[in-house]
């Protein structure tokens, strides 16, 4: 479904992303992790296009997204994107929110997003929450309802950049049973996180990345096994000992 | 002493006229400059918003001028001094149809077009730039993210700052006295040189500014607070 | 525009004097600064109204702060300039009407900027005075006050820009300041009416544009202070 192949990024002068090539099989969920500033963001952000890359080529779905021919709006109403801090957009209530990329994109009236808004609300588990404001629902719930609005035009793809760092811990559990349940309904799924819980259950392929490198690709049983990679190991028990 | 308030000498008669028609003047003053003010600042919002260096410099300026000269001066600077531009037949008719009213609606307007187009681009600047990236991450182009995401932000963030100026353009209707402009704080000294009822005169205009200010502020208020933007 | 100068720039400065009385620039700074002075203690007074404990107090500041503010600075200067006089029977030197009426419209505005600044405090610096036992007075005038007028340094400074530009208005009660000096020029000279209200204009931004820098460059040091940015910047 996706496919790195040879890709480096610069920063100016500072390479961030080195040659990565690898691939995400259609309806799998990836994990990556890695130290801060191993280009855990970079990498997943180049897949819509928030960042450019300067080498090597990324294809989703078999095409080459950095083609010319690619209208990179298209693309990305075919990638939904949740960021750490949610970024709900503060002026919308929360059904509002959902229905935005209904209405703006695919010009749909009010009435006739609403309903496909609220079945994706109650999904969500925040059907009661459709006329709160963003200010005045919880940081757990206002992640809920950013997956909501990145799902409704039925994306292949799902990319999280950390979705449960900025959660107090009793907050965590309710996005991740959320992810939990997409992950088993077979969208394809790439999580920056650093759950390992999360990542040792669902995930099908752990990527760890390390100074912009792919150091290691593997199923959880090795990654989690005493074969895994010196790396891993170094970087598991260090944030054994933070959490 | 001796001086009886008496308001009915000038609420009456040819005085009450006048006073009525002050206040007629000064609301074309204020209701014209502030539409001609807000449309010209939101033209030079988005010209700054251009990354174009001659045009944002040439905004920055004219921002400049009009935020650190006199109000006063800015009035007489196109009294005096664009009348002189103008050929003489032009001047004479442009005298005959009392033009002072048209110099201080553009003075005004472009003040407060300066003053605005600053506060729309600070209403911008406080939008966090990570809303910019999920409007464009949803699949939004650039003026889709604006129209639907960035601008009805800026506004919100806007509105208590552009009804300070509302209020501050109101009572700036007043300068429009200093080159002519037959408006409320006009007619009351006018009334009050002709009848000597210095404190009636005063007295009922300062109270008509009052009220409409008041009017003014409560609106504000409660526009402020409707529109308030809430973010965590 | 420069024979304007040439001929005019002293009068632009000084006014009339050492021939007649002091005006022009300087007794618009003159002017400007008697009243931010003037106005200074009315606005700690209106402040401290506005954010202590006795509500007669508060409602009679904050019913002051709301009328001023609805009103146009010229209407006050009509009060103090053709009203003030009559009322306590004996005329007034029109450069005073001035200044009271900047005075009164202005502790309105700096009053509300002092009140700002001492809601701005944190909690903890008036417990703390109280958990040392000071009583009320030594806690506002030694803790307080000294902290908060501190952090609103760039509000003051920016009213002084606010006030110099006010002043103008002096020019339609015969004030002899900057701007009524250019006004008599231009009665003069009725051929350059757009040089002179240039060289106005020019003067009041060169003034007003320098002062609003500072503001700007105050609002930073003193927002690093209170960060304690300054200090690594000093290290560094
Ligand atoms: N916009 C940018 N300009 C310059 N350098 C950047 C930019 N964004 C990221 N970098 C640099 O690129 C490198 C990779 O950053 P990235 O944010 O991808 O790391 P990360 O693995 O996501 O880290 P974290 O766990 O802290 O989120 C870092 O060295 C970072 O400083
Ligand atoms: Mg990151």
């Amino acid at each position: 479904m996706i496919e790195f192949q040879g890709v480096s990024k610069w920063f100016g002068p500072l390479k961030v992303i080195k040659e990565i090539s690898a691939t995400v099989d259609k309806g799998t969920t990836i994990v990556l992790c890695g130290p801060s500033g191993s280009g855990k963001s970079t990498l997943v952000r180049t897949v819509n296009r928030l960042e450019s890359i300067q080498e090597g080529t990324i294809t989703v779905g078999g095409m080459d997204i950095n083609a010319k021919s690619v209208n990179v709006n298209t693309l990305r109403t075919g990638i939904g994107f949740i960021f750490q801090q949610f970024n709900l957009f503060p002026h919308l209530t929360v059904i509002d929110n959902v229905m935005l990329p209904l209405r703006r994109i695919h010009k749909q009236s009010r009435k006739e997003a609403l309903p496909a808004a609220l079945l994706m609300l109650e999904r969500v588990g925040l059907a009661d929450k459709a006329n709160s404001l963003p200010a005045d629902i919880s940081g757990g719930q206002s992640q809920r309802v950013a997956i909501a609005r990145s799902l409704i035009l039925k994306p292949e793809v799902l990319i999280l950049d950390e979705p449960t760092s900025a959660l107090d811990p009793e907050m965590v559990s309710e996005v991740l049973k959320l992810l939990r349940q997409l992950s088993g309904e077979g969208i394809t799924m790439m999580c920056v996180t650093h759950e390992m819980g999360f990542a040792r259950e669902v995930a099908d392929r752990i990527w760890f990345l390390k100074n912009g490198a792919l150091t290691f690709d593997a199923k959880p049983e090795l990654f989690f096994s005493s074969g895994t990679h010196p790396d891993v190991r170094g970087f598991l028990s260090s944030i054994q000992k933070n959490h | 002493m001796g001086y009886h308030l008496d308001f009915g000498k000038v609420l009456q008669g040819e005085y009450l006229d006048l006073i009525l028609q002050g206040i007629q003047t000064t609301m074309v003053l204020f209701v014209l400059s502030w539409i001609f003010g807000l449309v010209l600042a939101i033209i030079l919002t988005v010209v700054r918003a251009v990354k174009f260096r001659p045009t944002q410099l040439l905004v920055a300026a004219f921002v400049e001028y009009h935020r650190n000269v006199p109000m006063l001066i800015q009035l007489f600077v196109w009294y005096f001094g664009f009348a002189v531009v103008l050929p003489d037949a032009v001047n004479e008719y442009l005298n005959d149809i009392g033009a002072e009213i048209g110099y201080a609606i553009v003075a005004l307007a472009l003040n407060k077009a300066a003053y605005m187009s600053e506060d729309f681009r600070s209403g911008m600047r406080s939008i966090h730039p990570a809303q910019m990236e999920a409007a464009r991450s949803i699949g939004l182009t650039y003026l889709g993210a604006m129209r639907w995401v960035i601008l009805p932000q800026a506004w919100r963030l806007a509105l208590p700052a552009l009804l300070g100026q509302t209020l501050i353009l109101f009572k700036g209707t007043s300068l429009a006295a200093g080159i002519g402009v037959a408006e409320l704080s006009y007619q009351a000294r006018y009334i009050e040189e002709q009848s000597f009822r210095i404190f009636e005169a005063y007295g009922i205009a300062t109270a008509i500014y009052m009220l409409i200010s008041f009017a003014i502020m409560w609106l504000s208020a409660v526009l402020s607070d409707r529109f308030r933007l809430r973010v965590k | 525009m420069l024979e304007i100068i040439r001929e005019y720039g002293l009068m632009l400065l000084i006014g009339e004097y050492p021939h007649g009385k002091l005006g022009g620039l300087a007794l618009t700074l003159i002017i400007s600064i008697v009243s931010l002075a003037v106005t200074f203690p009315c606005a700690i007074l209106i402040a401290l109204a506005r954010t202590g404990q006795s509500r007669p107090l508060k409602a009679i500041a904050s019913g002051f702060v709301h009328s001023v503010r609805a009103i146009p600075l010229l209407m006050l200067i009509f009060w103090a300039y053709f009203a003030l006089p009559m009322a306590i029977g004996f005329p007034i030197d029109a450069t005073y009407t001035l200044i009271i009426a900047i005075v009164v419209y202005q502790a309105a505005y700096l009053g509300e900027i002092i009140a700002a600044g001492i809601q701005g405090l944190p909690n903890g610096q008036v417990e703390a005075a109280k958990a040392l036992g000071l009583g009320y007075v030594p806690t506002t005038f030694r803790v307080i006050l000294p902290q908060a007028i501190f952090n609103v340094i760039p509000g003051i400074v920016n009213q002084l820009t606010t006030i110099i530009k006010e002043s103008s208005l002096g020019s339609i009660i015969a004030v002899s300041e900057l701007s009524y000096v250019m006004l008599q020029v231009n009665s003069n000279e009725v051929t350059k009416p757009l040089q002179i209200f240039g060289i106005l204009a020019a003067t009041y931004f060169i003034l007003c544009f320098a002062l609003s820098q500072a503001t700007n460059w105050l609002e930073r040091r003193i927002a690093n202070r209170r960060t304690g940015r300054v200090l690594v910047e000093v290290i560094a």
